[in-house]
């Protein structure tokens, strides 16, 4: 029999990040398919071929690249402000620190690291809209917040700005409840019917006005004042095994109380199965790749 | 809600997205009734109101915060103004998520709790901005620490920022410096990735609290350059912000958060800056510069007692930039209550007493010790002597008690009446007089002698100093730029009119009434038990819910329906269903009327505002009694009076204190210990330190207080109820003064609604003389017209002369001394009598402000010839009546005038045609006894300007006799021979009066002004009982006799050639005060200003006979520090009296 070929025959390794990640997300863009239903309540987002093997291999290059990426920034943050110096990283330990090693215990993974994948795979999908609308269909995303690690942080998990007819303004949250995605739903909801309250307000209005740093001036007067009372779009990101998984279509009483029209209510499921193990693979392909240039 | 200046904020706001100026004040009111509601009557009452206030208030922060605060291409003013509004929404939103925190389960509450946190700094730092650094405060005031058991670096870090934050916020630096922060951060080499994020966050927060913290030190002049801090701020902004997108931009999170308050903050600082006390206060050109830029460091920081100034309010700013920064010399500052007067009033002394002298002049005795203990404090790194003359125009001949060689760096506080009198007695020492403040300034247009008295003052001091300055204040005066020019022409020297209406705080004008749903329902139950009754029955109780209706713009002027808002309060109102039978048709007619309305309606809504945590102050103006009846009615909950924070040790000093002067337990510390305060005029001065202090500390939630209170001290409540719509004592009164009394007084109220730094928004609520049941926009109408004085938007008034009518007299020369008024004849006897040092008349005349307003308006100056006119009129007054010719002088000295100094002359002369020798050696109670033979003998008219029957009648029934007999009291014929009632009513004046000045208790004096038993004398305090009787007779009676003992000391000052003996000199204090002898006088004059305790500590240490009024001072000063110094007390007594002192 054949051996398997290597994984990532085709990505040049972490000296290759930049291209490698362009590289990750064209594959990701061919490779999945979206398909979109809709119920009463909300629409659903379904995105097949995850589970496969390039799109895991590329979905592994975006993770270390968002690692790799978030240890630049505050390095460079550090440098800037505080003066720091320091030396070169190794990325395949930094890695490794962010999803373990072959052992992992199990509450850490509940915890912490299957959280931060789906938090991380959740942005790669509105990442991918650059190159397939279909990801976000209400418009461009011109700017969103970065991945974090830590998943206790209470804020939401993603906020965006996008131009479609209008500004509008994403908001998303990341739920991996591998056994009961019914819980997750419930949860993001919850958590996103929050943007329609106080609660959550006066922490959009503090990313709006970072993230308008980055936009074009011309474009950032226009994003002002409580824009996304007119135009917003919530993503609840829920992923599950494939052996819990639901029906995403059931109307739901949650996803019918958030005032906006179903169509930018946009749950977007995964249903992964033997998910614990794919994230286990997801992890080990992130180690494999951040080694690859000591082959 | 909002007063002229913050609507005036509203129109400055560029229009967005149809934000509209109306609407927006409009959403703000609501937003602040819905959780004041919440509050009040739980948050299920008005949830719908709650989340309809929410959108609306997100709306208005988040529109204006982006597109005009962010916004640096458009001008300050708009930016402010948006900021303000902004700030306003959000600082409601925060109230919003306590209330909603309070509701949350634990996993929200985390979040919401965050995210109120944030909403507090944030509205801070808006507020600050906007110049509303008290706001700020108040806001930030509810900022609560996050600890917990698990907290992350990060969570260490946010914390550490936002209690510099809060330094900042509340402007509290006298802590500086601050705690470092106390965690250390490690090498990025050492971290992990996850770890590398949360030690660079952690970093940026305490960055963020860095440069907080800098400026926090510049503020207090400790660092020298604002540009570092700045430059800190926007490398922080820089390093977050990043123009050009990449993917390894920090986006969200904490960098978000971080970078928001940063942008505000580089917004904030500088705004700030322009207004810090250090950095913009001019040093004074003739003073120590060194010290007295150590007065503004240590003014600036504050202490634990005392808080800080760091930042220049508004109206400061205002005085800093035209007068010591400009060329103004004089200042009319015309601000409202709370706007920072005081502070205003201290910078410009602190720079006065550097070349010279400052008098101080204030309406009442009451404000003049507060005004003392404010200076004492705020000037204390300059070392100014605060030198308080407390006392009205009784007369005194004592060196000690004379305004004389004041020393630069000096401040003589005292009333324009006590001025007067210091102006008739050493004129020369104001020469050198470098400022004169007169806060309440509007005094002068006071019809009754006070005004004129006081202008004429004014005018005096104007012409003594010519090189002083003039800061005239008040919260009333609606024309200071009159006012300014009446300074200009008077001094020739330049004069400007600060008409400042920025105030701290915003008031919710709300009119109680019933909801009418609620009595119509509850109405006809009782109409159904009532018809089942005999027709005998004519009455039936029952009990309705409340309505508020509460204007959503400010003052009830608009007549348009949206700008009104009903709301229901979770308390009953007692009603009374009346029926009538019509006589023609024999149907009976129902109609419902309040029971008790009023006062009823007070304790009620009182209660339940004390129960939600809202302190309350009640004024109830009709009645000085009600504040006694209405108290003990109020029964708190247990758990509620142990949640109260702790009396202060003062308070059980005053209760003791009290005690001992009354010789029975004080009502007023009992409903003390019930949680209620009570404030009237007929309470002794430790009762009344003892109330200020527990409602300051909020140990009492609730103050029933009279009106007096409203135009004196300063005890700001988060709600005020006033208590009906009539004020007390208009006798004699014209309708127009009333009314402006009225407006003026029950305004001044309403102005105490709202703590600057610890509640931004207050609520008053008027209660109408009639019960209104609310339902349509005609009951709104209906409830307007009978609390017409919530129309009006503030409480000015244009300030006219008191002396106008004298002047028009004065220029048509129709003064003559026998027709001229009580007034006139007073106003006669200050400008005409007096010695060769007096000013001439005519250019007092012509440079007094009816003056100006005669000139304004057409008329001519004063001619010399018109001005004789007066002078002669002492001349006449002596040729026609047969006077000695230094009877002018007597009655100029005591402040009497011309008639009653003769008649106190001419008494005498009828009861002692012969002097004695022996009268040398009379005691004070000897020459009591002379004083009340004379004074029965003064004719009635003449005494009865000072001693009118209303102050009388409490002394015996004798003299309630008199209380009706209005004729007698005309009777001025210098010829008069006393009635033997009148003689035997007087005779009953000598028992509770020596037991005054002898230091018995109060009780002992009811008992014989009661006629009853010491047994028979209760605590109560209501109206007519013994104790209030005796606190009127004790506190206002003897303090008139104090005046007309005062001419009998002017009178025999002339007599006797200036030789009176020491015993004569102290009876005019000796009656006020209740002392019996010189060293009695001396010991509460210097030892301590405390009846009783006076006395014991004057029978413990007796001042040897034979010194003079300067050595008994030097004595008991010496007494008292020695016998402080020892610690050695010889009773509880005198253990206690040592803590009042030295508290």
């Amino acid at each position: 029999m054949p051996k398997p070929p290597k994984p990532f025959r085709k990505y040049g390794g972490p000296t290759k990040l930049v291209s490698d990640v362009e590289l990750a997300l064209q594959t990701l863009s061919d490779k999945l398919v979206l398909r979109q239903e809709s119920c009463k309540t909300h629409t659903v987002l379904l995105i097949e071929n995850f589970g496969a093997r390039s799109s895991l291999e590329a979905a592994a290059v975006y993770l270390v690249s968002a690692i790799a990426q978030n240890i630049e920034a505050n390095l460079r943050l550090r440098e800037a402000l505080f003066d720091e110096d320091h030396f070169a990283r190794d990325l395949a330990t930094d890695v490794k620190r962010v999803v373990g090693g072959s052992k992992v215990d199990d509450e850490v993974k509940t915890k912490e690291r299957d959280p931060w994948l789906w938090e991380a795979i959740s942005h790669l999908f509105v990442h991918l809209s650059r190159l397939n609308s279909e990801f976000h269909a209400m418009g461009e995303v011109l700017a969103k917040t970065s991945i974090k690690f830590d998943v206790r942080d209470h804020g939401l998990d993603l906020i965006g700005i996008y131009e479609g007819a209008e500004f509008g303004l994403s908001a998303g949250e990341c739920k991996a409840y591998l056994t009961d995605p019914s819980r997750g739903i419930t949860d993001a909801a919850n958590k996103l019917g929050e943007v329609e309250s106080n609660a959550r307000d006066i922490e959009i209005r503090a990313a709006v006005n970072q993230l308008r740093s980055s936009i074009p001036e011309a474009k950032q007067k226009m994003i002002a004042g409580s824009f996304w009372n007119n135009e917003r779009s919530y993503f609840p990101f829920v992923c599950c095994d494939d052996e819990y998984s639901t029906k995403w279509t059931t109307n739901r009483k949650l996803m019918e109380a958030l005032e906006i029209p179903v169509e930018q209510k946009v749950l977007v499921p995964l249903a992964i199965p033997k998910a614990r193990k794919k994230f286990d693979r997801l992890c080990a392909l992130m180690r494999i790749y951040v080694a690859k240039e000591s082959e | 809600m909002f007063d002229d200046y913050s609507k005036s904020l509203f129109s400055d706001v560029p229009e967005f997205d149809g934000l509209v100026q109306d609407d927006t004040a409009r959403a703000l009111s609501a937003a602040y009734l819905a959780i004041t509601s919440a509050r009040i009557n739980g948050v299920a009452e008005v949830s719908e109101d709650l989340d309809y206030a929410q959108p609306q208030l997100r709306r208005i922060a988040n529109t204006l915060i982006f597109h005009v605060v962010l916004d640096d291409e458009r001008d300050s003013v708009e930016r402010q103004a948006a900021a303000f509004v902004a700030a306003e929404a959000i600082a409601l939103m925060a109230e919003y998520l306590t209330i909603a925190t309070e509701q949350s389960d634990t996993e929200r509450d985390k979040a919401i709790r965050a995210a109120e946190r944030f909403a507090r700094v944030e509205s801070s730092l808006l507020y600050m901005f906007a110049r509303y650094d008290a706001c700020s405060g108040g806001v930030i005031r509810g900022l609560s620490s996050s600890e917990t058991d698990d907290q992350s670096l990060v969570d260490l870090a946010a914390e550490w920022c936002f209690e510099q934050m809060n330094r900042l916020g509340s402007l509290q630096l006298f802590d500086l410096p601050p705690k470092e922060f106390p965690y250390m951060f490690s090498d990025a080499d050492d971290l992990g990735p996850r770890e590398l994020e949360e030690d660079t966050v952690s970093r940026l927060f305490v960055e963020l609290g860095t440069a907080t913290n800098e400026f926090c030190s510049w503020l207090s002049g400790s660092q020298k350059q604002l540009e570092s801090t700045i430059s800190r701020l926007d490398s922080l902004i820089d390093v977050l912000a990043i123009e050009k997108p990449s993917a390894d931009s920090l986006f969200g999170y904490e960098y978000s958060r971080i970078y928001h308050l940063a942008v505000l903050a580089r917004i904030c600082f500088p705004s700030i800056g322009k207004r810090s006390l250090v950095h913009v206060v001019p040093t004074p050109p003739n003073g120590d510069d060194e010290a007295y830029r150590s007065y503004l460091l240590t003014r600036a920081v504050g202490s634990k007692s005392s808080a800080g100034r760091p930042v220049l309010w508004p109206s400061a700013m205002e005085f800093v930039r035209e007068c010591l920064a400009g060329d103004n010399r004089h200042c009319i500052a015309s601000m409202p209550t709370g706007s920072g007067k005081s502070f205003v009033a201290e910078l410009a002394v602190s720079q006065a007493v550097q070349d010279g002298w400052v008098l101080y002049l204030a309406p009442t005795n009451a404000l003049t010790e507060q005004i003392r203990t404010d200076l004492s404090t705020g000037l204390a790194s300059l070392d100014t002597e605060i030198v308080p003359f407390i006392g009205d125009h009784e007369y005194s001949i004592f060196s000690t008690d004379r305004v004389a060689q004041m020393n630069t760096n000096s401040v003589a506080v005292m009333t324009p009446e006590k001025c007067s009198l210091a102006l008739r007695l050493s004129p020369e020492v104001f020469s050198n007089c470098s400022l004169v403040v007169f806060d309440e300034c509007h005094l002068i247009g006071e019809s009754s002698s006070r005004g004129p008295v006081a202008e004429i003052v004014l005018t005096q001091l104007m012409m003594r100093a010519e090189e002083c300055r003039f800061l005239l204040m008040s919260a009333i005066v609606q024309n200071p730029d009159d006012l300014a020019e009446w300074l200009n022409e008077a001094t020739g020297e330049d004069s400007t009119a600060l008409s400042i209406k920025w105030r701290p705080t915003r008031t919710l004008r709300a009119v109680l009434g019933v909801d009418n749903e609620s009595v119509q329902a509850k109405a006809s139950d009782a109409i159904k038990s009532l018809k089942g009754k005999n027709k005998r029955y004519k009455k039936k109780k029952f009990k309705s819910d409340y309505s508020m209706a509460s204007n959503l713009q400010g003052a009830w002027q608009s007549d348009q329906r949206e700008n009104y808002a009903l709301t229901r309060i979770n308390c009953l109102a007692s009603l009374t269903l009346i029926r009538a039978r019509n006589p023609v048709t024999g149907k009976w007619k129902y109609t419902w009327d309040g029971d008790s309305w009023v006062n009823q309606s007070a304790i009620a809504v009182s209660r339940l505002l004390a129960i939600s945590g809202v302190q309350t102050l009640v004024f109830t103006p009709a009645n000085k009694h009600y504040p006694f009846n209405n108290g003990p009615k109020i029964d708190l909950p247990e758990e509620l009076l142990k949640d109260l924070p702790e009396q202060q040790s003062i308070v059980a000093t005053c209760r003791f204190l009290a005690k001992f002067e009354l010789g029975d337990e004080s009502q007023v510390f009992d409903l003390l210990d019930k949680g209620i305060a009570v404030h009237t005029s007929l309470m002794l001065e430790t009762e009344k330190i003892a109330v200020e202090s527990a409602f300051r500390g909020r140990s009492s939630p609730i103050m029933f207080a009279t009106g007096t209170l409203a135009q004196g001290l300063n005890l700001p409540a988060v709600a005020v109820i006033i208590a009906g719509s009539k004020i007390g004592d208009t006798r004699g009164e014209a309708s127009a003064d009333v009314k402006r009394r009225k407006f003026s007084q029950l305004l001044n109220a309403a102005g105490r609604a709202g703590r600057a730094g610890f509640a931004n928004q207050g609520f008053v609520i008027a209660v109408p003389d009639h019960p209104v049941a609310f339902d349509q926009f005609d009951s709104i109408e209906q409830a307007r017209n009978q609390v017409d004085y919530l129309q009006q938007s503030d409480n000015a008034v244009p300030v006219r002369s008191g002396l106008e009518s004298f002047l028009d007299d004065v220029a048509e020369q129709s003064l003559r001394s026998d027709q001229a008024s009580d007034t006139e004849l007073q106003i006669i006897s200050v400008l005409g009598g007096g010695g060769e040092e007096q000013l001439e008349l005519q250019p007092i005349l012509n440079s007094t402000f009816a003056a100006y307003l005669r000139r304004k308006n057409g008329e001519a100056n004063i001619t010399k010839k018109q001005a004789e006119r007066v002078s002669k009129i002492g001349t006449e007054f002596i040729e026609s009546t047969g006077a000695p010719a230094w009877l002018t002088i007597a009655a100029q000295r005591a402040g009497l005038d011309f008639f009653l100094t003769l008649a106190i002359s001419r008494s005498w002369a009828a009861v002692r045609p012969n002097l004695s020798s022996e009268m040398g050696n009379w005691t004070v109670a000897d020459w009591l006894n002379e004083l009340l033979e004379i004074v029965f003998r003064i004719p009635p008219g003449l005494l009865g300007q000072h001693m009118p029957a209303s102050k009388l009648k409490f002394i015996s029934r004798e003299f309630k006799a008199y209380e009706k007999q209005f004729e007698f009291f005309t009777n001025r014929d210098l010829d008069w021979q006393p009635t033997k009632d009148w003689q035997t009513a007087w005779a009953t004046a000598k028992k509770p009066l020596e037991l005054w000045m002898n230091g018995d208790t109060i009780k002992q004096i009811a008992s014989v002004v009661s006629e009853a038993s010491l047994d028979e004398i209760g605590v109560e305090r209501t109206g007519g009982k013994p104790i209030p009787k005796a606190l009127a007779v004790s506190h206002g009676a003897w303090s008139s006799l104090a005046l007309v003992a005062g001419g009998f000391l002017a009178v025999a000052e002339q007599v006797f050639n200036d030789e009176v003996p020491l015993a004569l000199a102290s009876l005019p204090m000796c009656i006020k005060y209740g002392c019996n002898s010189p060293g009695s006088l001396a010991w509460f004059r210097f030892g301590v200003r405390l009846r009783r305790p006076s006395h014991h500590l004057a029978n413990r240490f007796p001042a040897p006979d034979g010194l003079s009024d300067e050595q008994l001072k030097d004595w008991v000063r010496k007494a008292r520090r020695s016998w402080l110094q020892s610690g050695e007390d010889w009773d509880e007594t005198s253990t206690v009296i040592r803590d009042f002192i030295t508290q």
